[in-house]
């Protein structure tokens, strides 16, 4: 088979993979070796559906011996399969590297023979660019679920990053859909991993030079929307996952169907795009933003708000935090603002220093008012003029799209602002209107 | 320092000449009406002197900068003068007037004009220069990695430090169009060489081979299901597509190609 046709098969076989990342750790070139690694990470092109392509993304091969019903590459599924020698693939990095498309490679794998067969041969892969091409860039790899401890520990030694994906976000799901998977043979890679970076971090500090193990940590992935759980279950989840096995990402894949199968969705099926969206959303703020996961969702709203992004739901569900001063709060409330990132809270805490900030000047700083206005005061005072009611309220908080949408079916009744709206009363009424104004017109 | 002088300094273009303008008006206590380099305008205006470029004021007025201001305000300074922003000249003197004032403070004071302004250039210049790490693609011909790149600003001086780290062993060369300026890499040692026109060499077969298996990657990665055009166009601004070997076929820089559909 030629080189083309195989790399067509195992990209296209590994592309439901979300995980692209190439960050975490920073490495600069070597004397006589080819490539670094930038901590930021680096995209090389984006695909048609706009996902970063930054690794080249292939299985070793799409033979499998497992038969997991959500999957592309599942024994029973008749596709062309192929394989890759350890030497071609290697010496496709290096050409692909060389070139400036990829900052590495993402390698992951069908289980042919046995776990620990495959584990080996991708070691071979992983050695040979190491150790002959002496590659320094990143290389991010599959731990195969039921191999060997201490093949995986030798895996972690030769990548960057390590990952096991969960896959489907409970036990009984697994059983249903990926028999000859288990929780277990999943949780233990990726506890025995976590326990590998810890000691290492320890030996490193003794010995300068001890090698590496997995110096980017570990993440993982889980398919959305092939199972029933709900949006509370699989972002609690990761809070877990963050928490416990201190994951550096959690990766979301709408499952997009791969065939008719008992217990999966029908191949007319949609992948759920938007629901994706708002984990990712919900990950962020769970990262970077001080949020817990029982904030953002509860028994009683266990899905995100389709309408509404996590934090700006969380904002008009909570009237009591607002609005906020913004020449005295402290960061972590700054932070739960709609309408100010990460990047304008650091800025607002830097540039209120010197000076006593308005209006004009967090527009500078970049902080999107639009949404920002209905949450904030400037020394004591709100913008001039505003107009609080739900209506304006709910259009400036909603994205462009939703609010095109929602004009369309004419649920936005027309200058009658502060009559109640019709999609506040579907089932899933996770904002409560009456507060949301009460807070808004600063009744509360 | 005095305002209404309509007196406009003329420079070399050079780093030093601006450093040594800059000086100058400084040490005269008046705000020129203007600063502009060579390249500028032809005609003489009639308030205009000309600032001879002085390598030993230039380094008085950086390490002045690195001292009182901060090191981070120097980097500032040097990624505006290299940024294609109108007026950087007086921006420039601009912010170091603050600096002088306000020490190294200037910096958080994101809600004055000239501090913000200065901000943005150097994030527009940093982004580009970023986009370079991220898009620049290199064609491989005996035994040399060459590629064009059409920049807005001169980030070149910014991406040298990536691509030593990246492929310092092997011989490089990056051709900046815009600017005619191209860094040349060889023997682990990197210069950057005015030249005035420079084309890709042709792709041997070798290099054909290994194009058509990244193009043949980047068609099928992308989810059928999932196509979004916007936000592919959001990450990657089409002004890049040009010199990039996954979109060749599009820009007709694949010769063959273009032979084949003209029959």
């Amino acid at each position: 088979m030629e080189l083309l046709e195989k790399l067509k098969i195992l990209g296209d076989s590994a592309k439901y993979d979300a995980a692209c990342t190439s960050s975490g750790v920073d490495r600069g070139g070597s004397i006589d070796g080819i490539g670094n690694a930038a901590s930021c990470g680096i995209c090389h092109s984006f695909a048609a559906d706009g996902r970063c392509i930054s690794l080249l993304k292939v299985l070793m091969t799409n033979y499998c011996l497992f038969d997991c019903k959500y999957c592309i590459n599942r024994r029973s599924n008749d596709i062309e399969r192929a394989r890759f020698e350890p030497r071609e693939l290697a010496e496709l990095v290096i050409n692909f590297y060389k070139r400036n498309y990829i900052e590495g490679l993402f390698l992951s794998s069908g289980i042919i023979k046995s776990p620990d067969y495959t584990c080996e041969q991708m070691i071979e892969i992983l050695r040979i660019l190491r150790y002959e091409y002496k590659f320094n860039g990143y290389i991010h790899a599959k731990a195969i679920p039921g191999a060997d401890p201490l093949l995986i520990e030798k895996l972690g030694f030769l990548a960057d990053r390590m990952s096991v994906n969960i896959e489907l976000p409970s036990e009984e799901s697994l059983n249903k859909i990926a028999p000859d998977k288990s929780k277990r043979n999943i949780l233990l890679p990726m506890h025995n991993i976590r326990t590998g970076i810890e000691e290492n971090h320890t030996e490193i500090v003794k010995y300068k030079a001890a090698p590496k193990f997995v110096p980017a940590g570990q993440s993982t992935q889980m398919i959305i929307g092939a199972t029933p759980e709900s949006d509370l279950q699989i972002i609690t989840l990761s809070e877990a996952l963050y928490k416990k096995f201190s994951l550096k990402r959690v990766f979301y894949s709408a499952y997009v169907p791969v065939g008719d199968e008992k217990f999966l969705p029908s191949k007319e099926t949609k992948p759920p795009l938007l629901r994706e969206h708002r984990l990712y959303q919900a990950d962020w703020l769970l990262r970077f933003y001080g949020f817990e996961a029982k904030e953002l969702l509860d028994e009683k709203h266990s899905s995100f708000n389709p309408l509404l992004d996590p934090k700006c739901n969380w904002a008009v569900n909570h009237p009591e935090f607002f609005p906020v001063e913004i020449n005295k709060a402290p960061y972590e409330l700054l932070l739960r603002i709609p309408g100010v990132g990460v990047n304008s809270a650091r800025r607002i805490m830097m540039a209120r220093r010197t000076a006593n900030l308005n209006f004009k000047d967090l527009k500078k700083l970049g902080v999107v008012l639009k949404r920002a206005q209905y949450f904030i005061l400037c020394n004591g005072k709100m913008t001039e003029g505003l107009k609080v009611t739900e209506t304006a309220v709910m259009r400036e908080l909603m994205s462009a799209s939703v609010v095109k949408k929602l004009d369309e079916n004419g649920a936005f009744p027309d200058n009658s602002y502060g009559t109640q709206i019709s999609f506040f009363d579907n089932e899933n009424k996770n904002l409560s209107m009456e507060d949301s104004v009460k807070c808004l017109t600063g009744q509360m | 320092m005095s305002y209404g002088t309509n007196v406009t300094y003329r420079y070399d273009g050079s780093f030093n000449g601006l450093m040594t303008a800059v000086y100058k008006a400084i040490s005269s206590k008046k705000m020129p009406e203007n600063i502009i380099s060579e390249e500028d305008s032809q005609t003489i205006l009639f308030h205009e002197e000309v600032v001879v470029s002085d390598e030993e004021i230039s380094s008085k007025m950086q390490k002045y900068i690195r001292e009182k201001i901060s090191f981070d305000a120097l980097d500032n300074i040097r990624r505006c003068y290299f940024s294609n922003a109108k007026e950087k000249e007086m921006l420039i003197l601009k912010y170091i007037l603050l600096g002088k004032k306000y020490g190294r403070k200037v910096d958080t004071m994101l809600s004055v004009d000239t501090v913000i302004t200065m901000f943005k250039v150097v994030k527009r210049f940093s982004n580009e220069a970023n986009f370079y790490r991220e898009f620049l693609r290199f064609t491989e011909n005996e035994g040399v990695l060459s590629s064009v790149i059409e920049p807005e600003n001169f980030v070149l001086p910014y991406i040298v430090y990536h691509y030593e780290q990246r492929i310092g062993n092997l011989d490089f060369l990056i051709y900046d169009k815009t600017h005619k300026v191209a860094l040349i890499h060889k023997d682990k040692h990197s210069d950057i060489v005015f030249i005035d026109d420079f084309s890709l060499p042709e792709a041997d077969d070798k290099e054909r081979f290994y194009r058509e298996l990244w193009k043949g990657y980047y068609n099928i990665i992308g989810i059928k299901e999932r196509y979004n055009e916007k936000l592919r166009m959001n990450l990657m601004p089409k002004k890049y597509w040009k010199h990039m070997t996954e979109f060749e076929d599009m820009f007709g820089n694949n010769k063959e190609n273009k032979k084949c559909l003209m029959g």
